[in-house]
């Protein structure tokens, strides 16, 4: 894998001149995928499903071309997947559908992102369920024994991230599906930033749903994927519904189509999904674990080079091993806001500050005020490591 | 409520700015923002008396200013109220002029003289 060669791809790079370190926010683009996106508005933009014309034949076989290429990156089958807006909304798909009843357990971890508490917390003020949280180490980090103590056989649903969006750790996620299984219950994973940065296998995993995004694998924005077993798809109800979504439609009653077109409602996002078909060719091209031995590689620098910082307090795991090239930390008792500010102005360097989403988390933690984070992606180089903590050094150096 | 004071200061430096260069009326609007958020106790994501701390301070580190860098670091809140209440006191003065300058007409300065006397 050459990130040099790699570079040239990203216009933005090119353009802006930019060190960009926020890519568990969204990624750049490749010229592959906005090439991708424009073929289809020039050439053959239509709708699918629908129209019998060569331009719609068109954009229906790009699009489902698309779910095949998913289903096979992600180890699935291609009616397994369904389209959606984004993570958040396939995690909302399933709060609202999974057809939760008074008195059902729901446990999660207080990590996650907002997208995949809020939607839960929701059916608790409504007084349908229960939620339970699972608390982690100092580390980020979580035993087995306090999921065991957790699940039991009134849990409908265990909620959990395959990579933390704060902390960068990954959950025993094999055997936390092990053991929400043994008890009868469904597991969501929130792998939005999983499925960017690891080759996720969802047979192998046997999660029953997994959802993630297109924007954070260098995909458009706008597009997400919910993989869900088929079974387990069949029991849930659409949580809108419209064209495509029907089989028949009689005046005073409507017959569903199967999984995964009774979540697709109205007319898509085929160019998204189409920049998406792109992205992940273009991954598939690198190789996922080729993304993952360089990704373990700048994560293994960035740790190091931090760390030689005095005054910061990295947020997770301190080994780079347990943990992907995503770095939340907090310099002295500077406000984050301005660290992130002054390393913009200063050098062009994109990092994401504050909260991420993910209050509770950095609470815990004792971030009140929030963090800075970087988080880097295949495009970032050790070099650009070295500018981002040489600049670090010298705002604490003014900031102290 | 000394925390409101950057903002607050801010607003009244932005606001006198902003009537005479129109690109600056956007800051008196989240001076604004900012302040009331400190009022009321609001949790805000980055304050406006941060963000402008910040391009000041990278502002000097970018020019290789690092003491003035670390200055304005250091001294933010009170450079802002010295700037803001000599802008304040400024601005009175000038419109004080001004307003005696539409009443009575055109000034008593004579050619000869260095500079114009007012009489108050």
């Amino acid at each position: 894998m050459n990130p040099e060669r790699i570079r040239e791809d990203f216009p933005v790079l090119r353009k802006q001149n930019v060190i960009y370190f926020d890519n568990a926010c969204t990624t750049l683009k490749p010229q592959q995928v906005i090439d991708a996106v424009m073929n289809y508005y020039e050439n053959y933009s239509s709708c699918a499903g629908r129209s019998v014309h060569k331009l719609a034949k068109e954009t229906e076989e790009k699009f489902e071309e698309v779910r095949n290429k998913v289903s096979k990156f992600i180890g699935a089958k291609r009616e397994e997947i369904v389209f959606t807006k984004n993570t958040t909304e396939a995690i909302n798909l399933i709060a609202y559908s999974l057809g939760f009843k008074k008195g059902d357990k729901v446990v999660t971890t207080i990590l996650e992102h907002h997208s995949a508490l809020l939607p839960f917390q929701l059916l608790v003020k409504k007084g349908i369920i229960n939620l339970e949280f699972v608390y982690p180490n100092d580390e980020a980090e979580f035993n087995l024994k306090s999921w065991k103590e957790k699940i039991d056989k009134n849990t409908k649903l265990v909620v959990i991230h395959h990579t933390s969006n704060v902390f960068g750790s990954n959950p025993p996620l094999k055997e936390i599906i092990k053991i929400a299984h043994e008890n009868g219950a469904f597991v969501l994973v929130d792998a939005a930033q999983g499925v960017p940065h690891y080759e996720v296998n969802v047979k192998k995993l046997d999660c029953d749903f997994l959802a993630f995004s297109s924007h954070k694998m260098l995909g458009p924005t706008g597009v997400g994927c919910l993989y869900g077993k088929y079974h387990a798809l069949e029991q849930l109800e659409p949580f809108i519904l419209g064209g495509n979504t029907i089989k028949e439609v009689k005046v005073n009653n409507f017959k569903l189509d199967e999984p995964p077109y009774k979540f697709e409602a109205g007319i898509q996002n085929y160019a998204g999904v189409i920049g998406l078909g792109a992205a992940l060719d273009y991954l598939r091209k690198i190789g996922m674990k080729n993304v993952e031995k360089y990704e373990k590689s700048l994560s293994e620098y960035l740790m190091e080079s931090l760390n030689s910082i005095d005054e910061i307090k990295i947020y997770g795991p301190k080994e780079f091993k347990r943990r992907c090239a995503l770095v939340s930390f907090n310099i002295s008792s500077f406000n984050p806001h301005e660290i992130a500010m002054i390393l913009d102005k200063t050098s062009n360097i994109a990092v994401r500050s504050g909260m991420f989403c993910a209050q509770p988390a950095l609470e815990y933690f004792g971030a009140i005020n929030g963090a800075v984070r970087a988080s880097l992606y295949i495009y970032n180089t050790k070099e650009e490591i070295d500018i981002f903590v040489g600049q670090l050094k010298k705002i604490l150096e003014v900031m102290k | 409520m000394i925390f409101c004071i950057p903002c607050s200061m801010l607003l009244i430096i932005f606001g006198i700015i902003g009537l005479f260069f129109p690109k600056y009326r956007p800051f008196v609007k989240e001076a604004w923002k900012c302040f009331v958020n400190k009022l009321m106790m609001r949790k805000c994501e980055a304050s406006f008396d941060t963000k402008v701390k910040a391009s000041l301070v990278a502002y000097f580190m970018k020019r290789g200013n690092m003491k003035m860098a670390k200055f304005v670091n250091k001294y933010f809140n009170i450079i802002v109220t010295i700037f803001g209440i000599i802008i304040v006191v400024v601005s009175i003065y000038l419109t004080y002029l001004f307003v005696k300058w539409i009443i009575l007409g055109q000034s008593p300065c004579t050619a000869e003289e260095a500079t114009c006397k007012i009489e108050i």
